[in-house]
Order: C-alpha cells, then structure tokens, then sequence
C-alpha cells in the first residue's frame, strides 16, 4: 500500500505516499528486532514454519542444530556446566538449560549484527520493506505454532485427562502442573474448544483480511498460555514467550491506526501490510502458495498426522485393556543380577501405570511421575521412556491375573521387569460429577 | 440488532429502524433492564453507600425471586432446599432459573404491549442511550467486584488441608478448578487486575467498546469454566457475557468495515453520547462517582479480609488442622451437626487462615470460616448450609476438643467432641516454586 522499496529485489513500485524518516533509535531497535526473531522463527526448532514444506522436520532439526551445538559447546567448555543439564537430551518440553543458552546466543547474536549493520548501511532511513518481510514470517510462524497446538488440543491429547497415578494421589503431594493438566485434561470438551480458539486464531491470520484480528485472538490466547506456564512451572516458558512476542510485533505496525480508533475515535485505517510489497509477480504468487501450504498443514496434514496418535487412544478407551492399572516392580533384573531402571534425574522407577488411553505413566522411587510413552495390548507390546537411550521396547507376558512379566525385545543391557498388581478404585467421584445447570449449593469435594 | 451506524455521515441523523430492529431492542431493553438491575448479585445498586444500596439491591430482586418461590412450590411442585430461598454460594438454584424464567416471559409480554401501543415512535435512541449506560454501569461495577475479590486473593483461596489429603481423583470438578486457581495468589492477582481493567474500561465512554470487548473476551473464560467445571455462576456469568454483547452490538458494523474491510472507520457507539457537553459532564461525573465507591468500598472490605487472613496465617491458631467428630450430643442424647444437604458432619478442618471446611459423611465438602475468641475461650464456627454457632472451647489434652455451644445455641445445637487427625506439615504441591530452567517436566 505505502511501500516504496524493495531492499532485497531493489525494484521500484507504484508510491502513494513517501514512508517517514526512522529515528536512529528506532532502526537500531528494528534491526535487533530483526536478526533476533529471524533466528529463532527459524531456529528454535519447535514447532516452527519449516514444517509446512515437504520434509520440513528434517528441515527443522537441521535449522535449530547449528544454536543447540553452540549451546552445548557454551554450556561446556563456557559455563562449565555438569551432569544431564549440559547435554542435548530428550525432554519432551523446552526450557532445557541449552534452549535458554540457544536463545540467549541469538539475542547475543541480534545485538552484535545490529551496530555491524549501521556500519553497512548508513544511508538508508527507514526499513518498510524489510519490516514487511518479517511481518510475513512472523505471522506464518505464528499461524504454524497455533495450528501444532490448538490441532493437538481439538483431538484432545495435548493434555491427556488425569492419570490414574494422579486420581490416586493426595493433591498436596502433585506437582502444580501435574494439577494444572489434570485439571484441564479433566474436561476433554473444554480443551477441545481452547483448541478450536486456536485453529481460529491460526486462520484468521493466514487471510490477509483478517490476519490483524487473528493476530489480537493471538495475543490473548498466548497472554493466558503464558501466565499458566510461568505459574504453574510448564515447560515451555520460552516457546510460549517468543510466541506471544511474535505476536505482538505483528501488530505493531497497527498500533497507532488502533488507538485512534479505539481511543480518539478518529477515522482510522489499518496498514493492510499482509506481504511484502513487490511488483514481481512470481514473488507475489510465492506468497500465496506460502500461505495455502499453512493452511493446507495445518488444516490437513496436522489432523492427519495426530488422528493417527489420537486413533490409537480412541480405540485403547472403546476397547479397555485387562492390563489397565498400577503395577507395582517387585523384581528388574539383568542377567540374574539387579539391575533397576532408571528415570531421567536416576531415581529408580518402581511403578508402571497402564493407563485406560493406552499411554503408560511411571513413578519413580522420590514420587515423580514420567511418560513412559505407550502399550500395545492386543500385541502384548510396552514402550518405556529411557533418558539415556533409545526408548526400550518389552513384550508383555501374563502368568496369572495379579502378576506381569516385561521382556526387552532387542535392548540386551535393559533389564527384566517383574510386576504384581496394585488394586485401584474402579470409579472415582471427580468422573462422576457430571454437568449440573441447578446446583443448590456449590458442589465441593 | 439496531443499525446506528452512519458511517462517517453526520451522526445527528440516525438511520431509521426496521421493525425488527425496534422488537429486538424493545425487547433487549426490557430483559436487561430487569435482569441488571434486579438479579441480585453485584448489581449497580452496590455504588450506593451506607447499606442504602443493598436494600435498593434487596427490594428489587424481592419481586423475583418471591414470585419463583412461589411458581417453584406451586407449579413445578419443587420438593427439598431447592424449593425455598436458601443462604448459598451458588448462583444457579432452582428458583434462579426461575426468577431468570419469570424475567424473560415478562420482558416478552412487555414487548408486546410496548409495540401494540407505541406505533408513533419508529426508533429509541434516548432509550437506547440509557439502556447502555446502565448496562455499562452494571458490568463496570460487576467486573471491579469481581476483580477485586480476586486482586485481594480472596475468591479462590489457597488449597484446603482438606483438599490437600484428599486423592485427585475424590475430589469434585469446582474444587479442582478452585484449588487450582487459588494455588497461586499472584496468578490469581494477574486474572483480577485484568478483570478490573475491562470494568473500569467499559465505564467510560471513550474506552467502552474496548472495555466491552476486553470483558466479553475475559467473560468467555469464565462462562466456560463455570460450565465445564460445575461452578454454579452459570447464569450471572453468561448474563455478564450477553451484556458486553449487546454493549458491543452497535459498533459490528463499524469494527467490521475497520478489522475485516480494511475501510476507514469511527466507532458508531458516539451518536449514543449525549449532546450536550453539560449531559457528557455529568455522565463523567456520574461514572467517576461509581467507579471510585465501587473500588474503594470493595478495596476497604476485601483489603482488611486479606490483611485478616494473611496475619491468621502468620501466626496459625494452635486449633489448626484437621479435627475428626467422635459424638456429637445434646443433653446427652446423639444428635448430628448437619450441613447443607442434611448429612452430618464427620470432620472439621480448621485452615491456618482462618477459613474452615466441614466434611460430611457423604465426603461433600463445606466452606466457612472460624473465629476464635481468647479472651472469653470460645470459637465461632460458621458453615455454609449450617450457619454460625459460637462454642466454649475446652482441650483436655492437645489432641483433643470439646466445643459446646453458647447463648442460644444451646438448646439446638450438639456439643462436638473432637479428635485431632495428624496431617503432613509440609506438601511437595505448595513447595514446588518458579523454576525458569527445566530439564524434565516435573509431574507427580
């Protein structure tokens, strides 16, 4: 609309009014701005807007490797650090010592590019366009992140509902955010619809018309996702933060046009700046194939791929498992010898939870609760987490009712696992509750 | 909805209703009205000081709610508490939907009339103007009430002893939600602030539209959670939903032509100002008035609650904890302490704050608080379902507690001999703290 340049094709388009002269401070806070949220948009390597090309995990891990290898080195040879921190490890979450450490090297790095670049390019007084480029990437990185999150809740899985484990356990002995998705796993509807909020947001951004009403749903929804991470220490601090970051950045722009509408109830127009501006053609149609194949992952690809995982749940709950329930390990031996097994801080594991959902939850001796991943009960087949290898495969075996016998298929150095029985409840009041419109009193248990 | 929007044209002349438009405001106005200003909880009647707010606030819920005591008894046969007006938490009793039944057939017919007599008029906006003053009144006094219970962490208090021992899995969908929120009172805090700042927003003419949509976006939330975690402000808060709806209403078009048509656009919630700069001064000073008793009546009664209860948990009586009934008598005779439902009370936790909760046989728990006394020796025991009873405290050795009540109470209320239930001092839940670096998800 009001661009004059392009920095990268140097091309001049149709101008309808000169864009302002920036202030030094503010090109100096727009380049850091810059170089910072490219890296991480590209590098953070969760949930980021490669995934929408073909082969686009690949692409992901490659782009994040380079900032965790520097991460580790730091955090080695820099910080010297020690023990399980130090070492790029499977975590499932993302506020691991070295995603802090990545991060903190592309701020470092944003910080150290911004001056270079004074140095390059003194002349120029203003960066719309390349502000314009960003606004591109950020909004399709911001579609991608809540298309992964809001599909994975609209199935739901994202947050499983409480583990038996969990129903069995005093509340003063959980984690808070063990209480946090039990709580929100309790109700699956409730986090089907904070998932469709999601999906709504992601859409409302890919369409150019809407995309500043997307960015805004966005901002809200992030704002909540944030606090709910910082309060009730989830791991995923710092996704969370970029992201509603991003978000923000997205409507800067719009800010100004904002506050006369919202405030001075002045006439206001939105910049309407979705794409970069360019009279190249192909350029253009590049960007709305960038756009349909967001839409395309995340309204195909993504309920593709987690229909597969949630299917699996499905069917576990429609046909439940003989196995269901605690199981406590009487015996883990390797070779005759003892031999536990251990979880990612070392404690031994001395419960396994098969869970009604087919996911498996362990308990480890000092009461923290692990994602064992999952069974298979028609095949006889358990998966177990191991930090410290590829996850181990057992086949299951049944000497009689209150007993299980856990062989490792391939893994020659994991142990045996022998297991008896612990009864649970076959019913609990939290389930039983259901929807009331008339309550006499409010209902507390 | 009315279409007030003349876009940029001059807003002295308002477009002319359709018919239908004129119903659904005609309609609008007499619902709302009588649901704003008399549904009895946290209505606009609150500003209104030295307790002549509260009987305005009183008198006008009467007619509705008697009348649905009367259609609860009489033509849905209603049996139990349900079927007559009951000190409670809960917002959603029987004879609320009720009420809310009596306001909407009412709202229909005075629509009817309305439109049979007045066919001179084909459009209200006087009427209208009122009617979103008022509403902006009654959802800036609600969110400030609601928000301020929250600021001073009051609303969802900090985890019960009794819900602390209990497994997850006995506990009930609103207690886990509650427990939750209260868990942490900063987080509790944050969501109050935000809560205020959508009231105070909304009261203001220039701000309304974004205070409408910030409280209808805050409001979902809560509507949801009241409904997915059987909290029983069903009604209230969808009513609270709907108001910022109707508040928003006559700027879709206009946030339309802006968010959506990317045209040039003005809020259309201005031609409702009043004309006159003398009328917009006194709807100023009128808004500032409300605003300024609503937060400082709510920020002296919920602040000293806090203070209260924050020093209680300073210096925890030493009746703390969890008491188990062994016999409750009166002259010599068994005789239960009944909660709400008519189940007796099997335990009694005493909170370190000064709250309490009742345990019935039936495993239901019941909110209240206590009061102890040192000076005269006795402890004031209050229970939702139950009500107040103050007893003599006498402890014939630290595990043990005999309350007998006092004054009138002692000639229909139990004597309650207690025992002390050992209980963790400390709980991983509360101690767990903000952590900024995680190698592993902590679950347990």
């Amino acid at each position: 609309l009001t661009c004059t340049r392009t920095s990268t094709h140097n091309q001049t388009v149709s101008t309808t009014s000169t864009p302002q002269r920036w202030t030094p401070a503010t090109r100096l806070a727009f380049r850091i701005t810059f170089v910072y949220f490219l890296l991480y948009a590209l590098g953070c390597g969760n949930a980021t807007v490669w995934e929408i090309l073909p082969g686009g995990m690949r692409l992901e891990g490659w782009a994040a490797r380079p900032f965790e290898h520097t991460a580790q080195f730091t955090a080695q040879h820099l910080l010297h650090m020690q023990g399980v921190a130090a070492h790029l490890h499977p975590s499932g979450f993302n506020d691991r010592a070295l995603d802090w450490i990545a991060a903190a090297l592309m701020l470092a790095a944003a910080l150290a590019i911004a001056p270079l670049w004074f140095a390059v390019d003194r002349r120029r007084t203003e960066y719309t366009t390349l502000w314009r480029w960003l606004r591109f990437l950020l909004r399709l990185s911001l579609a991608v992140g809540m298309f992964v999150y809001g599909v994975m809740k609209l199935y739901p899985f994202q947050i499983a509902p409480p583990s038996l484990a969990v129903l069995n356990e005093p509340l003063g002995s959980m984690s808070p955010m063990t209480l946090l998705w039990s709580a929100l796993g309790y109700s699956p509807l409730y986090e089907r619809l904070c998932g469709c909020i999601e999906i709504v947001a992601a859409l409302l951004l890919l369409l150019r018309r809407s995309a500043l009403a997307g960015t805004l749903l966005s901002i809200v929804v992030l704002a909540n996702v944030c606090l709910f991470d910082v309060f009730f220490d989830v791991p995923v601090k710092l996704y969370a933060a970029n992201l509603l970051l991003m978000a923000l950045v997205v409507a800067a722009p719009d800010a100004s046009a904002m506050m006369r509408f919202f405030w001075s109830h002045q006439p206001a127009t939105l910049t309407s700046a979705w794409t970069p501006s360019t009279a190249n053609i192909r350029l253009r149609r590049t960007f709305v194939v960038l756009e349909v194949l967001t839409l395309i992952y995340g309204c195909i690809t993504l309920p593709l791929r987690d229909h597969t995982k949630f299917s699996i749940y499905a069917n576990a709950l429609a046909n439940p498992s003989p196995l269901t329930g605690q199981w406590h390990i009487d015996s883990a031996t390797l070779n005759g010898q003892p031999h536990p097994l251990f979880d990612g801080d070392g404690q031994p594991i001395t419960d396994i939870f098969l869970e009604p959902n087919a996911r498996v939850t362990l308990r480890a001796a000092d009461g923290v609760l692990w994602d064992g991943t999952t069974y298979d009960a028609a095949n006889h087949m358990l998966t177990l987490f191991s930090s410290t290898r590829q996850n181990i495969r057992y086949t299951i075996a049944q000497p009689d009712a209150t007993h299980l016998t856990l062989t490792p298929i391939a893994d020659t150095d994991a142990p045996g696992l022998h297991l008896t029985r612990v009864p649970l409840p076959t019913q609990y009041p939290l389930y039983q509750r259901g929807f009331h419109l008339t309550n006499e009193w409010g209902f507390e248990r | 909805l009315p279409e007030l929007t003349p876009d940029t044209a001059a807003p002295s002349s308002p477009a002319r209703w359709s018919p239908l438009t004129r119903f659904s405001f005609r309609f609008a106005f007499c619902y709302f009205m009588m649901y704003a200003l008399g549904c009895g909880n946290a209505t606009l009647w609150q500003v209104i000081p030295f307790h002549i707010g509260e009987h305005l606030e009183n008198w006008c819920h009467w007619p509705f709610v008697h009348s649905a005591q009367w259609l609860a008894q009489h033509l849905f046969h209603v049996q139990g508490v349900g079927a007559h007006i009951h000190a409670t938490g809960s917002g959603d009793t029987a004879i609320d939907w009720i009420a809310c039944g009596v306001m909407l057939a009412l709202a229909i017919v005075l629509t009817l009339l309305w439109t049979a007599l007045d066919r001179s008029r084909d459009q209200h906006p006087k009427l209208f103007y009122w009617m979103r003053f008022i509403l902006r009144l009654t959802l800036g006094v609600a969110m400030i009430n609601y928000g301020f219970a929250k600021v001073f962490p009051l609303q969802m208090s900090l985890p019960s002893l009794a819900v602390l021992n209990e497994p997850l899995g006995n506990t009930s969908p609103m207690t886990l939600l509650w427990t939750l929120i209260g868990l942490n009172p900063l987080y509790e805090m944050i969501c109050g602030t935000t809560e205020v700042v959508a009231g105070v927003l909304i009261l203001f003419r220039r701000t309304a539209l974004l205070g409408a949509l910030f409280t209808a976006f805050v409001v979902s939330n809560v509507v949801l959670y009241n409904f997915f975690f059987d909290v029983p402000v069903k009604l209230y808060a969808t009513h609270l939903l709907l108001m910022s709806l109707v508040i928003v209403a006559p700027d879709l078009r206009s946030l339309y032509r802006y968010f959506i048509q990317h045209q040039p656009a003005v809020p259309a919630g201005d031609v409702l100002s009043p004309a006159s700069r003398r009328s917009r001064l006194i709807e100023t000073i009128i808004i500032t008035a409300a605003l300024l008793l609503t937060a400082g009546v709510a920020a002296f009664q919920l602040g000293g609650s806090i203070l209260r209860l924050n020093a209680n948990a300073r210096h925890p009586s030493p009746l703390a904890g969890e008491w188990h009934l062994d016999t409750a008598t009166l002259n010599n005779q068994p005789k239960p302490y009944f909660t709400g439902d008519g189940v007796p009370m099997t335990a009694v936790f005493l909170e370190p704050t000064g709250r309490s909760m009742v345990r019935s046989s039936d495993d239901a728990l019941w909110r209240g608080g206590y009061r102890i006394n040192d000076k005269a020796h006795t402890l004031n025991l209050f229970a939702v379902g139950h009500g107040g009873v103050t007893y003599a405290i006498a402890q014939p050795d630290p595990t043990h507690l005999i309350l007998t009540p006092t004054g009138g109470d002692a000639k229909t209320e139990p004597t309650l001999h207690l025992t002390r239930v050992p209980l963790p001092s400390h709980y991983p839940l509360e101690e767990r703290g903000f952590h900024l670096i995680n190698e592993w998800g902590l679950e347990r």
